[in-house]
């Protein structure tokens, strides 16, 4: 890989292809873990494995050729990979600003390392200033400086870069300086209204977007609306408690009328999607019949989820004998199935009942939470079901403690103890990469992967062969798998997905050329915007 | 009297309290006109404009929470997308004058109606406002100036077909409402130019939830809207065979020409209506209709089927006198009109729509309208009758609920909270008050430090931590007592201090001295005789904390450890309305509920004053 | 006097004590492990064994495995420091690390209470320039229609969630006539030319904010004010000036009000004191940075340091307001004796 030869950071310092590599050298070794960063890196270079476990003391897929030229050697079980450009994502950062003075990038001809005092306790002061830092001793790279954060409240100034040479189109940007606030909830539409603000990067609720159309349509103001690459969901524990059988997500999925649901949180600015996939995907877009014909839209029907939970073997009331109306549905299980779920009864006789009460983890203040608390946890069809949901409202930081059963912020987490989150996702790049989303390998899911806990060798297999069975040119046999992954993914539900919606940002008229879509933020869109005679 | 003797001392000093002293008092005092001091009090109290007013709207208020919930229960799983945000009012069945009695189309929309007069006018009602800048009441020039000969209203927009075949849409069109496909466009300029064809003799106009259909009478079937919700597509197979389509909310359903009944949409396995009645296959189907989650089919001998999420009712069909000529259908109902001429409704009733009035009897009704939750039946001679929802007195919130019913129940839990934080500071700041204030000493020392602690744990963190420690377990009823504990346990410094310095005043007094001459156990001259001379001024305090243990909870709703949501509570009616678009376009959602909570504590505020008056007799003659 | 304020002095030092050690123990009820937080990266790659006595010579150094007590008094600054010799706690300045923003808790805290401070001195000013004519002149001309129209409007600021009445306000002030700024405590990225212009900036700003809070706190200030008024009103001394001829205005505002003034001006003390606290609602309302906001964000991101580190300012500063309070009781009125 060669890079320009006229690039530099914002002081005006010329970058080299060390600036470029060092980053990457950093990634693959364990510094970085000490440092509380997970990544996977290593596993991806070739010589990553065996610098990360100290066997060498360089990554030898890593090689410097000249000042301006390096080279990456991607291991060989991690090819073909159908996003394989993605391993040729290099980005410079400057070695003294975040490391310190005293390092530099090395290759003695075997491959890249770290010379210096490369420790974890040496670097991380340095790191965490350079992390936090903002003004104008702040080194980086691209279009605006950082000049000014305001972490209490939340605002952050950046202004032109001068010395920013172009993106890969040679786009530099013409916007002097771009303030960025957090919007209230509350206060936004008055101070788009009275000129506080003038730009909103991704409005997302439906009633939000009628409030900025209807000051859009005052004057001023201009939009883009382009699909979320992404969905809102409810996340179940597939490894314990009534979540774990399958039939009850599915009866769960019955119980909630999903399209009432997106009518009502979307105001017709969203759809129902079915599976793991957002509207803005070309996936989507190709299989769209496809998903419509294959995919089970669980439509509303409080009758087929009690046949689903009665085929499961809910059939038993508290006391071991036959369900009656008005009590919650039990299911004898196995002590391997009854795990540490908190609501187990032990009979006389030593038959363990589970009760078919859902556990809620819900953020506060959400509201997803609260339509799916009337619409769900007390509707009438899901008493009449037998099934009782408990909503816990807790901070969403404690909700995601609780997701990733992250026992570093306190034991109580590694316990499972919820069967439902709700949660959305957003794919950040057209990359649909789900490998190791399903895998079993116990390290791999301590270390945050497979958060649904759910262990199925199809779903995994599909995740895996999508990417890694796939090389860039047969987008067709992607297609295919990724049907297939749809489709498996859909009859298992790990999750129960409820929306994808229609976002749109306003930003004021005299901003010419500035296109936003589902892929192309605002961070790259601006480049391209300049303001109107 | 050997009987009083045995009365417990409570209820001697109530009887003295209210009623006047022991008749062995009396006695003793008979020769000269003495009130008692309560009575007094009681006198000054009620005697007072400000308090008379006070009390009675307090106890209006209170009859309002505590009797209303009877009236208007609280249902937690309420929600309708299709009732968001109403202003109060009952204008959603009202035709304007203007209209009636020459009533040529009604096109009933979601909360707002659509009429064409015979003149060719026409004419909106009901709620038309969908957000600030879009009102179906405004409608458009070329619409009003328009030769029309079809209507139809949607959840937001309204469709219009003139007798040039030429299409209008008005209201929302931000969703593409109002894109027609490039086939429609074509026919519509042709039609312009005056050539006619079959593709393009619209025969039927409907309308939904952000979508529309036009049929032509060749059975071509054309749709267009907001594609994110609504099925707006139609498989090739049966498109030329339509003969009749009905719009559910989101989805659609037709009759086809040889007098079947097929799904032609795309959503396949996603529909419930793609699984239509076998025995259906059978029967020739001569009409169709649909809620917005379940389809209907009318057979040729007058029998009705209904299939898809039927959870309202809509299947239970009542015994028809006659067969069945024409089916409509509303949201969660549909309503008949039979070959003898009556008018038949079933389905969900929750806003009375499938009340058919009496005054229809006997009647010859022309033509049916039904949408959403309106009926309206207009009869040979012109009379239009109207049943189903007319509105709302406070409107609806953001989920399309009553918020009367809120209001009344939210009053409920707040005013129990207010109460019994009240209680609970009360009797501890009773008794740590009384102790200090009459030991003093050593006592006194240990409880004002005591007191100082409690006063300086902060509410906010306290809460948080709670509610962080256990509150993530807790329902919200549970959370209802928590939040009643934790407010009560902080909050009787106050109210201890007031006690002590009262005590410390009284202690010094004749009264006491004689008491404790006469040899009467310290606690029964704190409790008897000091604490009742308390007990007024007692009273004021806790009237004005009720106030602010009411204010506490909504603030506490504002930092999220309040009573959660759906259980409304006035703390969490106003934070819901906490967001500048409310308080300007929604002015109901907030003013309702503040107006009553603001009425409250003002009223709990003048009660406290009056009787602070009353107590302090020197007050009264200023 | 001096030994009754000595005496206080002693019973704030335990009372400090005591609180600080409830909000210690209550924060760290709170689940929170650092050691094992620390130790996470390492998980994997450790053997189980290593892991754990890793773990636990972790929890040793940083002295996670000493008792509450002893934890709580060297984070005051009352035992040593795990390393045996240095005291490094509250007593010795050291205030905390903030987690969240990666700063010393001192360095975090200074701007929002400027702004608080900015914001209070003049909402304390207005209110008190608003409410003493007001609950004068109510007093004098009590059960007037001017009088009762005032309670009302009045109690209306004291019986309202100020959040609405802030976006009330801000609908009027800011949307309707467009006289001040809806958000911040500046104009957003502006470069100001002269100290002049950042002060003004700033004052524009906070005026808002400052005007809703004023129009909360007038209920209680008026009412107080104009009982005690009415109470000085009644005195014979009063009806004496009266009958000597006095102008009413003197009788009024030398007489009457000198006195008046007494109950009045120990709560005016501890409003005074209270500008060192601000409001959540309103800082979130208007999105001003203060300590407010501040201690909000501190407790919805686990920041204990930080929080504990405000909690105890605060409670210092009540302890001691409420001695002072006392004092000037005596002070102000020579008939009471505090130290009885």
């Amino acid at each position: 890989m060669t890079i320009a030869e006229c690039l530099t950071y914002n002081n005006g310092k010329a970058m080299n292809a060390k600036d470029f590599v060092w980053p990457t050298v950093l990634a693959c070794s364990k510094v970085l873990f000490d440092l509380e960063g997970a990544t996977t890196t290593y596993t991806s270079v070739e010589g990553g494995q065996d610098y990360y476990d100290g066997k060498v003391p360089y990554v030898s897929g890593l090689r410097l050729i000249d000042d301006y030229t390096f080279s990456v050697t991607i291991a060989a079980e991690k090819l073909p990979y159908y996003y394989d450009l993605g391993y040729a994502a290099f980005t410079a950062f400057d070695i003294a600003y975040w490391l310190g003075e005293g390092y530099e990038l090395k290759d003695d001809g075997e491959g890249c390392y770290i010379a210096g005092d490369f420790t974890a306790e040496a670097i991380k002061a340095q790191m965490e200033y350079a992390r936090f830092n903002a003004g104008p001793d702040r080194v980086s790279a691209g279009p605006y400086n950082l000049v000014e954060f305001d972490k209490a409240a939340l605002q952050a100034t950046l202004t032109i870069n001068p010395n920013y040479v172009g993106n890969f189109e040679g786009q530099k940007p013409s916007i002097e300086k771009i303030v960025i606030v957090k919007a209230e909830d509350a206060t936004w539409a008055d101070a788009i209204k009275t000129g506080s603000m003038n730009f909103y990067d991704t409005i997302t609720d439906g009633a939000h977007i009628n409030t900025a159309l209807d000051i859009i349509e005052e004057g001023g103001f201009d939009y883009v609306q382009f699909d979320r690459p992404g969905y809102g969901m409810v996340n179940f524990a597939c490894d314990f408690g009534p979540t774990q059988f399958v039939n009850v997500r599915q009866a769960i999925a019955k119980l909630l009328d999903r399209v009432e649901f997106a009518n009502t949180f979307c105001l017709g600015w969203g759809g129902v999607v079915n599976g793991p996939y957002g509207t803005a995907m070309w996936q989507y877009k190709e299989a769209e019949e496809w998903l419509n014909e294959n995919l089970d839209a669980y439509a509303y029907n409080p009758e087929e989820a009690v046949a689903l939970l009665v085929e499961d073997g809910w059939i038993y009331n508290a006391d071991g004998s036959d369900w009656t109306e008005g009590n919650i549905r039990h299911k004898k299980v196995t002590a391997e199935e009854a795990g540490t779920y908190a609501h187990n009864i032990t009979l006389a006789d030593g038959t363990i009942l589970m009760p078919l009460i859902v556990e809620w983890s819900s953020s506060e203040a959400n509201p997803v939470s609260d339509l799916l608390k009337v619409m769900l946890a007390e509707s009438d069809a899901t008493k009449a079901a037998g099934l009782q949901i408990n909503q816990n409202v807790m901070t969403f930081t404690e909700l995601l403690n609780f997701y990733y059963r992250d026992s570093s912020q306190g034991d109580k987490y590694a316990i499972p103890t919820y069967g439902m989150f709700n949660l959305a996702t957003n794919f950040s790049s057209a990359v649909y990469d789900m490998s190791y989303e399903w895998t079993d390998d116990p390290d791999l899911v301590a270390l945050g992967y497979n958060l649904n806990h759910l262990f199925d060798d199809v779903l995994d297999w599909l995740s895996m062969e999508m990417v890694y069975g796939v090389s860039p040119e047969e987008p067709e046999t992607y297609l295919i798998l990724w049907q297939k992954y749809m489709q498996r993914w859909n009859e298992l539900m790990p999750q129960l997905p409820l929306y994808s919606n229609v976002y749109i940002t306003m930003y004021p008229d005299w901003l010419e050329g500035y296109e936003q879509d589902s892929y192309w933020g605002f961070d790259k869109a601006i480049l391209y915007a300049t303001v109107a005679e | 009297m050997a009987n009083n003797k045995k009365q417990f001392f409570l209820v001697r000093w109530f009887k003295r309290m209210f009623l006047g002293h022991d008749q062995e008092v009396r006695d003793l005092l008979k020769e000269e006109q003495v009130q008692t001091p309560f009575k007094m009090m009681a006198k000054n109290f009620f005697h007072k404009r400000t308090v008379q007013v006070g009390l009675t709207v307090f106890i209006l208020i209170f009859l309002f929470v505590t009797v209303g919930p009877v009236f208007f229960p609280l249902d937690l799983s309420d929600q309708d997308s299709t009732l968001i945000n109403l202003p109060p009012g009952y204008s959603m069945m009202k035709l304007p004058a203007a209209i009636n009695g020459k009533v040529a189309d009604i096109a009933p929309g979601n909360t707002y109606g659509i009429g064409l007069d015979t003149d060719g006018h026409v004419h909106t009602w009901g709620v038309t406002r969908i957000t600030d800048k879009i009102d179906l009441k405004d409608i458009p020039e070329e619409v009003q100036n328009a030769d029309l000969v079809r209507l139809a209203a949607g959840s937001d927009h309204a469709v219009a077909l003139d007798a040039n075949g030429q299409l209008y849409v008005w209201g929302n069109t931000r969703l593409s409402q109002n894109k027609y496909s490039s086939d429609m466009t074509k026919h519509m300029k042709n039609a312009a130019k005056g050539k006619t064809s079959e593709e393009w003799d619209i025969i039927q106009l409907e309308a939904s939830n952000q979508f529309s259909a036009a049929l032509s009478s060749d059975g071509t079937l054309y749709l267009w809207g907001n594609g994110n919700m609504a099925d707006i597509k139609i498989r090739s197979k049966y498109q030329g065979k339509v003969a009749k389509v009905a719009l559910t909310n989101n989805e659609y359903i037709c009759l086809l020409k040889d007098g079947t009944v097929a799904y032609a949409g795309y959503k396949d396995k996603g529909s419930p209506f793609s699984n239509i009645p076998k025995d259906l296959k059978k029967e020739t189907i001569v009409d169709i209709a649909a809620t917005s989650s379940t389809v209907a089919a009318v057979t040729e001998d007058g029998r009705v089927y209904v299939w898809g999420n039927a959870v309202k009712g809509e299947n239970k069909i009542p015994e028809l006198a006659s067969p069945i000529s024409k089916l409509y259908g509303g949201r969660f109902h549909y309503t008949a009109l039979l070959e003898d001429g009556s008018v038949v409704s079933w389905g969900n009733n929750k806003y009375h729509q499938t009340e058919v009035p009496a005054s229809l009897q006997g009647k010859e009704i022309a033509s049916l309208y039904v949408g959403n939750f309106q009926n309206y039946a207009v009869t040979t001679d012109g009379e239009v009758h109207s049943w189903g929802l007319k509105g709302f007195l406070m409107g609806t919130d953001e989920l399309g609920r009553d918020m009367l019913t809120r209001v009344i129940n939210g009053g409920r839990v707040t005013m129990t909270v207010g109460a019994i934080a009240v209680i609970i500071a009360t009797i501890i700041g009773v008794l740590m008050g009384g102790l200090a204030g009459y030991f003093g000493g050593k006592t006194d020392i240990l409880i004002m430090r005591i007191s100082e602690i409690v006063g300086g744990l902060p509410f906010i963190p306290f809460s948080m931590i709670l509610s962080a420690v256990i509150g993530s377990r807790l329902d919200s009823n549970q959370k209802m007592y928590l939040i009643m504990v934790v407010l009560g346990v902080l909050s009787w410094v106050p109210t201890c201090r007031l006690v002590r310095a009262q005590i410390l005043a009284q202690r010094e007094m004749e009264y006491v001295t004689a008491a404790k001459a006469m040899g009467i156990k310290v606690m029964t001259i704190v409790f008897r005789h000091i604490l009742p001379n308390v007990l007024s001024i007692l009273l004021v305090s806790m009237t004005l904390d009720f106030a602010t243990c009411m204010l506490t909870e909504s603030t506490l709703s504002y930092l999220g450890f309040g009573i959660p949501l759906p259980q409304p509570t006035w703390g969490n009616l106003l934070n819901g309305a906490n967001n500048s678009v409310v308080i300007q376009q929604y002015w109901w959602r907030w003013v309702f509920p503040a107006v009553v909570f603001g009425l409250c504590t003002i009223c709990i505020n003048m009660i406290g004053d009056g009787l602070r008056d009353a107590v302090d007799p020197k007050s009264a003659e200023r | 006097m001096g030994k009754y304020i000595l005496k206080r002095c002693g019973y704030i030092v335990v009372v400090f004590l005591i609180i600080s050690f409830l909000m210690y123990s209550l924060y760290n009820l709170i689940p929170n492990d650092p050691a094992r937080a620390q130790l996470e990266g390492l998980r994997s790659s450790l053997k189980p064994a290593e892991y754990e006595a890793m773990y636990q010579s972790l929890r040793d150094q940083m002295g996670l495995n000493d008792s509450l007590m002893v934890r709580y008094l060297r984070w005051m600054g009352l035992w040593t420091d795990t390393d045996g010799k240095t005291f490094n706690g509250l007593l010795q300045g050291n205030f905390g690390y903030s987690n969240l923003f990666k700063r010393d808790v001192i360095d975090v805290i200074v701007d929002p209470m400027s702004n608080t401070i900015f914001i209070n001195i003049f909402s304390t000013i207005l209110s008190l320039a608003i409410t003493i004519p007001l609950g004068i002149y109510c007093a004098v001309h009590k059960k007037k229609k001017f009088d009762s129209a005032t309670q009302v409007v009045t109690m209306l600021g004291y019986s309202l969630p100020v959040y609405i009445i802030a976006l009330v306000f801000m609908f009027l002030f800011c949307v309707n006539w467009r006289i001040f700024p809806v958000m911040g405590i500046k104009t957003a990225g502006i470069e100001y030319a002269n100290n002049w212009e950042a002060f003004t900036d700033k004052l524009l700003h906070v005026t808002l904010p400052v005007i809703v809070m004023t129009f909360g706190s007038l209920g209680g200030m008026t009412r107080y004010v104009r009982s005690a008024m009415i109470e000085a009103l009644s005195m014979d001394y009063i009806r004496t000036a009266r009958a000597k001829g006095l102008r009413e205005k003197i009788v009024i505002y030398s007489h009457a009000w000198r006195n008046a003034l007494l109950p009045v001006i120990t709560s005016i003390l501890g409003w005074f004191l209270s500008i060192f606290s601000g409001s959540v609602v309103i800082e979130n309302t208007f999105s001003l940075s203060g300590m407010g906001a501040l201690y909000w964000q501190g407790l919805n991101n686990n920041d204990f340091e930080l929080v504990l580190a405000i909690q105890m300012f605060y409670s210092i500063v009540s302890l001691v307001g409420s001695l002072l309070i006392d004092i000037s009781y005596g002070l102000v009125d020579p008939r009471v004796r505090v130290d009885k």
